[in-house]
């Protein structure tokens, strides 16, 4: 049955909304604080503004329209589809006052992939841009990462009736620990660690590698970040290829990994259940779906000119395959060398591996390999359905921090959600091909933004067309939230409108 | 009596040793298909 919204279903909504656009506003503190402690001081303004619109316009939401009624689950999924763009909208702001974008709208477009730990970019001149306004776009990976919901529930709500609602709809519904405080603390606290030792270790690559110690510092947190929450963007147009360095690249493997490990899966392991990872069907699952497209890849690399020798397919193709399989998106090719020197059957490894995504209550996006673990699971009980005696009862079970059985429903869930990564993912690539793109890059372009990934042959610059600019922002949100509560919020939106005009009439 | 002290912080530490060993040696049986694989490219 659709239900159409309530005045009073608004109030909650804009409630909400505008508590999290004052979390932006706040968050704000961090690059004014490193634009200060540098002397830049034009940025440090633009985050004064910034920072001003977004409390002003947060507190007016939440203050005219206070709740009279609990955060249910549906207002929940409107709200955590409506946090992204509100957040989107409200940290593009100091970014469009900076002089890097070519517009507003391409703010918009970073700060929504920054959010949403995508790493595509329309940032001009970024090798000379400010060190606060790299802050700032590496720390929306990271509140993003982490979820400007799970923050939100950690800093602002606290353990008012909606915290819970909030959480299931940020797509995270599994409770790793009994309560969601605890839930969101603990992912805080596996964050705070690996940021902290991949800034360490990074910044010591960094000075190894000859720069001076803020540079150094700055560079390791900031790849870090966009690593461990598996975002892509980085301080230098060139981005990881800028280090040349295998220690650089080996360390944030290790981050992207760590960052697309499912969150209960790091919880099973630093609780002492060691074992749990290796009985996992969605970490086997993505386990065999790297090894198979890494060893995709290399076999294509093997017979490129450039890329064939034995660093090479470890550094352009295994590194490509994790890039993209855990959503992260740093690449260490000229974007021109994806149609140039790849190859097509270690780019179509990679375009799979971005596709399919890494592991769910992640930092990951794509359709994950829990639900291409289930699908397969479920071909092979069709499979064994078909040949087993008539009156048989055949099931099948898996072992996802539980042991548990394959049901009808959890399937259909997964193909579901399966279907409409694929038609977003085909769709956005005949857009980018009406444009003018080649269908190809059009495809990659298309996957990249909807799983969340960053990796570009070049289509995603300041020169494309704005309608082009839209659609990725669109699948960049849309891939984030799973589509679900995005689907919610336009559908309540036009059952509003439909309610208003029989009303009128 | 023995009384024993229980920190949840060794158990993290392990943990978190754990995987990173696990990690590693993932990546070292990914490059070594990886690596067997160009070879047939």
């Amino acid at each position: 049955m659709w239900v159409a919204p309530q005045k009073r279903d608004a109030r909650v909504i804009a409630h909400y909304t505008g508590i999290l656009v004052v979390g932006v506003g706040l968050a704000m503190i961090v690059p004014l604080i490193t634009a200060v402690s540098l002397g830049e001081w034009d940025a440090a303004l633009d985050y004064l503004f910034g920072m001003g619109i977004a409390c002003a316009a947060g507190m007016a939401l939440a203050l005219v329209s206070p709740p009279d009624q609990p955060l249910d689950r549906t207002n929940a999924l409107i709200v955590t589809a409506l946090a992204w763009f509100a957040a989107s909208v409200t940290a593009a702001v100091p970014l469009a006052v900076s002089g890097n974008y070519a517009s507003y709208l391409d703010a918009l477009f970073d700060a929504m992939s920054g959010l949403t730990t995508s790493g595509l970019t329309l940032v001009q001149d970024l090798d000379h841009m400010a060190y606060s306004h790299n802050m700032w776009r590496h720390f929306l990976h990271l509140i993003g990462g982490q979820g400007i919901v799970v923050a939100a529930v950690s800093i602002a709500i606290g353990l008012r009736g909606g915290a819970v609602s909030l959480y299931i709809a940020e797509g995270r519904d599994e409770k790793i620990l009994p309560n969601v405080m605890h839930t969101s603390r603990f992912i805080w606290f596996v964050t705070a660690v690996y940021v902290t030792l991949g800034t360490a270790a990074l910044a010591g690559v960094n000075l190894f590698s000859g720069m001076e110690p803020t540079r150094a510092g700055l560079h390791a947190f900031w790849a870090t970040v966009a690593c461990y929450d598996t975002g892509g963007f980085g301080p230098q147009s060139m981005n990881a290829l800028y280090y040349h360095s295998w220690a650089f690249e080996f360390v944030t493997v290790l981050l992207m990994i760590a960052g697309t490990l499912n969150f209960n899966l790091h919880a099973d392991i630093w609780r002492g259940d060691r074992w749990e990872i290796f009985r996992n069907i969605e970490a086997r699952a993505w386990a065999a779906n790297v090894a198979i497209l890494s060893a995709f890849a290399a076999l294509g690399l093997g017979s490129t000119l450039l890329f064939s020798d034995t660093m090479s397919v470890l550094r352009k193709g295994v590194y490509h395959v994790l890039s993209a399989n855990t959503g992260t998106g740093h690449q260490t090719l000229y974007t021109a060398q994806w149609v140039g020197d790849y190859g097509g059957l270690a780019m179509g490894a990679v375009i799979l591996a971005m596709a399919f995504g890494g592991m769910a209550s992640s930092t990951a996006g794509g359709i994950k390999s829990l639900r291409l673990g289930l699908i397969v699971k479920g071909v092979v009980l069709r499979v064994r359905e078909s040949l087993a005696p008539s009156s048989a009862v055949v099931r099948a079970k898996f072992h996802h921090l539980t042991d548990r059985e394959l049901t009808p429903t959890l399937l259909d869930s997964a193909l579901l959600v399966f279907v409409l990564y694929m038609v977003t993912y085909i769709s956005g690539a005949l857009v980018g091909a009406a444009y003018g793109y080649p269908i190809g890059e059009a495809l990659f372009e298309s996957i990249s933004a909807t799983a969340n990934v960053g990796l570009s042959t070049g289509v995603t610059s300041p020169a494309m067309p704005a309608g082009l600019k839209i659609l990725y922002i669109l699948q960049m949100w849309a891939g984030r939230l799973e589509f679900v509560a995005l689907l919610t919020l336009f559908a309540s939106l036009v059952i509003s409108v439909r309610r208003k005009r029989s009303q009128r009439s | 009596m023995e009384i024993r002290f229980h920190s949840p912080y060794r158990h993290w530490l392990v943990g978190l040793l754990a995987e990173l060993a696990v990690f590693t040696g993932f990546l070292a049986v990914i490059a070594l298909i990886a690596y067997v694989a160009s070879l047939a490219g």
